[in-house]
């Protein structure tokens, strides 16, 4: 049966109005769908946002409250993202972040949700994780980034700060879980880089003691209250005084003494070693000259450089501009750093050290032996004088093997023509062992424990 | 372009024109024709059916976009009721357009690209408010701009006398829309 052609034309017509707002509709609903999840997601990764994070957290809390089953928020920071960055290119960085997103998504189960707060923060939600789960919970995330990631082709070994706190009961809300996490996270990444922590109750105090403790050195530093000591090294032959290692104290308005053990840590990790450790060495060359002014053999002067210090770029002006302005001949000062943080980069620290020798100084390795020591290090690096680490100077008169080791390093030394100086030495017996052991200087509460600039006065005066 | 624009197009074609007229218009202009008011299409889409729909009012296109202008402004304010109420007349509601409309229609469409007028406020005479717009638009759009004003005149029952002292059209680097507003009666 034919239709008439104006029935036809109209039924056509009907049919394509309908088909272009079938069109127009899915159209619309694909919009919404990508608006939603542009709100909702983190355009780069794909993964949660803040928001959706947020969202999922308090989700996952209620089910908690009804249940009681724990969850786990953890946190995770990528360690040294911003030099990758730097290094290869925000297009390699933006690579690296989804790589570490697909790893993390395969490392939890599909009912966890991960996130990217931004950045190089990730974030994740880990429902049901009873006391038995716990450790397998953290070292499946932790795993995930233990495969080497490729980086323009280069495997590159990435590590990241975990921070975990697990729910406690109904009182947790998002932004408490949050908090404890990212305490945690602190912790991990001052306890080391590799780390994970989880939040425990102190972490809090321990983290607004850490500030005030941060901003009291600020202004320690601008209101001078840093006072320099000096611990004799000698010759233990003849009880000569050698040297003099500059030694910093913190003595507060009050009167308190706060031990270097308590802030030098913190003025590592905030930077602020940097002016202190080159006030120290302006002090104490300021110092060292007044006393040399009276006649008596030339001593030498003994400096603790941080490895901050040592990779300050203006490291080598400012010592020489210290010498120029104190008038300190440069052999005679002996720039200590420890053997950690010179290992930590042995290439980079050779280099740094280079340019300081070549001003005249000299540089000596402290706390020798508690590294993990490679020996071929000694021959490559610049050094004249090793520090014999007090741990072993405290076993040399006690055991045999405490003997032995001392023995070896103080072979090393003279091996390779080093000044070896025995740290910490407290009892006579010690002095006994080491003489026999033939290690020529020592420096130790035996001698003389760390003396003000006035003690040391004296101390000089009677020792002529 | 916006597809927004090419709904009001179909609203203002199906109810002055008729029905079937839309459906012609898209068959000529031969594009696909399903648009949804939130999605992003092509500007030769825009052109092409403004070519198709001055050839059914035999009419320029120059005329065709400033008609379609003038019609679509009751549709505007029927969806956007808020940009009109606020404002007293037509001098105070072509003001707010840069820092108000355009930035609320941004938010409405994201990746909208809005054009950004210059104004002009000449001091007000007897006859009633003057206002000099400058349009700079790569789309080169100034018919749809009149049209606008026109149909934004009816809308506050306000006349208005529309020059043009230059126009991009006519190779100048700007339009330059010069607004003689009349008084309300």
């Amino acid at each position: 049966m034919s239709r008439d052609p104006a029935v036809q034309e109209e039924i056509d017509r009907w049919r394509r109005k309908y088909e272009r707002e079938r069109k127009a509709r899915l159209q619309a609903e694909e919009i919404a769908e990508r608006f939603t999840r542009d709100a909702l997601h983190d355009p780069l990764t794909g993964l949660a946002n803040r928001a959706l994070y947020l969202d999922r957290l308090q989700h996952a809390l209620d089910a908690t409250g009804r249940h009681r089953m724990p969850l786990a928020t953890v946190l995770l920071d990528l360690n040294g993202f911003k030099e990758i960055n730097d290094s290869f290119g925000h297009a390699v960085g933006d690579e690296l972040l989804c790589a570490v997103a697909r790893r993390l998504t395969d490392a939890v189960r599909s009912i966890d949700t991960v996130a990217r707060l931004g950045g190089d923060e990730f974030a994740l939600v880990i429902e049901d994780v009873d006391e038995a789960r716990r450790e397998l919970v953290i070292g499946r995330i932790k795993h995930a980034l233990d495969v080497p990631f490729l980086l323009q082709g280069e495997p590159r070994q990435i590590t990241g700060s975990f921070g975990i706190a697990f729910s406690r009961g109904n009182e947790d809300t998002p932004t408490e879980m949050l908090r404890r996490a990212d305490m945690a996270m602190y912790a991990a990444k001052r306890e080391g880089k590799t780390g994970h922590a989880v939040f425990e109750t102190g972490m809090h105090a321990a983290i607004v003691y850490r500030l005030e403790m941060k901003s009291n050195l600020q202004r320690a530093l601008a209101e001078r209250e840093f006072r320099l000591h000096y611990q004799p090294v000698v010759e233990m032959f003849t009880g000569r005084i050698t040297a003099m290692e500059a030694l910093i104290r913190w003595i507060r308005v009050d009167g308190a003494v706060v031990t270097p053990g308590d802030f030098i840590p913190l003025a590592e990790e905030t930077g602020l070693i940097v002016p202190m450790g080159w006030w120290v060495l302006e002090e104490a060359c300021r110092q060292f000259m007044e006393w040399q002014q009276a006649p008596r053999p030339p001593l030498a002067l003994h400096v603790n450089l941080s490895p901050r210090q040592l990779h300050d770029p203006l490291a080598a002006g400012i010592v020489l501009e210290t010498l120029g302005r104190s008038g300190m001949p440069p052999d005679r000062l002996v720039l200590e750093l420890t053997e950690t943080s010179v290992m930590e980069d042995v290439a980079s620290s050779q280099g740094a050290m280079e340019k300081l020798t070549a001003l005249g100084v000299r540089m000596g390795v402290d706390d020798f032996g508690t590294g993990y020591s490679s020996l071929s290090y000694l021959q490559k690096l610049p050094v004249t004088v090793l520090k014999i680490d007090k741990s072993f100077v405290d076993d040399v008169a006690v055991s045999k093997r405490g003997a032995a080791l001392v023995r070896a390093i103080i072979g090393v030394g003279s091996a390779l023509d080093l000044q070896v100086v025995a740290e910490g030495v407290e009892r006579v017996e010690q002095v006994g062992r080491l003489r026999a052991l033939d290690c020529r200087f020592a420096q130790g509460y035996y001698f003389s424990r760390p003396l003000d600039a006035q003690a040391m006065t004296e101390y000089l005066g009677a020792a002529r | 372009m916006k597809g927004i624009i090419f709904n009001l197009c179909e609203e203002v074609v199906a109810t002055h024109l008729g029905e079937t007229a839309w459906d012609g218009i898209l068959e000529r202009a031969g594009v696909d024709g399903a648009y949804t008011s939130l999605g992003n299409y092509p500007d030769e889409d825009f052109g092409r059916i403004l070519d198709a729909l001055a050839m059914h009012r035999g009419n320029s296109a120059r005329d065709t976009l400033r008609w379609f202008g003038h019609q679509a402004m009751p549709f505007l304010a029927e969806r956007y009721p808020e940009f009109f109420t606020t404002h007293k007349g037509l001098r105070p509601f072509l003001l707010s357009l840069n820092d108000v409309i355009h930035a609320e229609v941004r938010k409405l469409y994201p990746g909208a690209t809005v054009p950004v007028f210059g104004f002009e406020v000449p001091p007000p005479t007897d006859a009633g408010d003057g206002l000099v717009i400058h349009y700079r638009s790569k789309r080169r759009l100034c018919p749809l701009a009149e049209g606008f004003i026109a149909g934004a005149a009816d809308h506050f029952r306000q006349p208005v006398a529309l020059s043009q002292r230059t126009c991009m059209l006519d190779g100048a680097e700007e339009c330059v829309i010069v607004c003689d507003i009349g008084r309300k009666p």
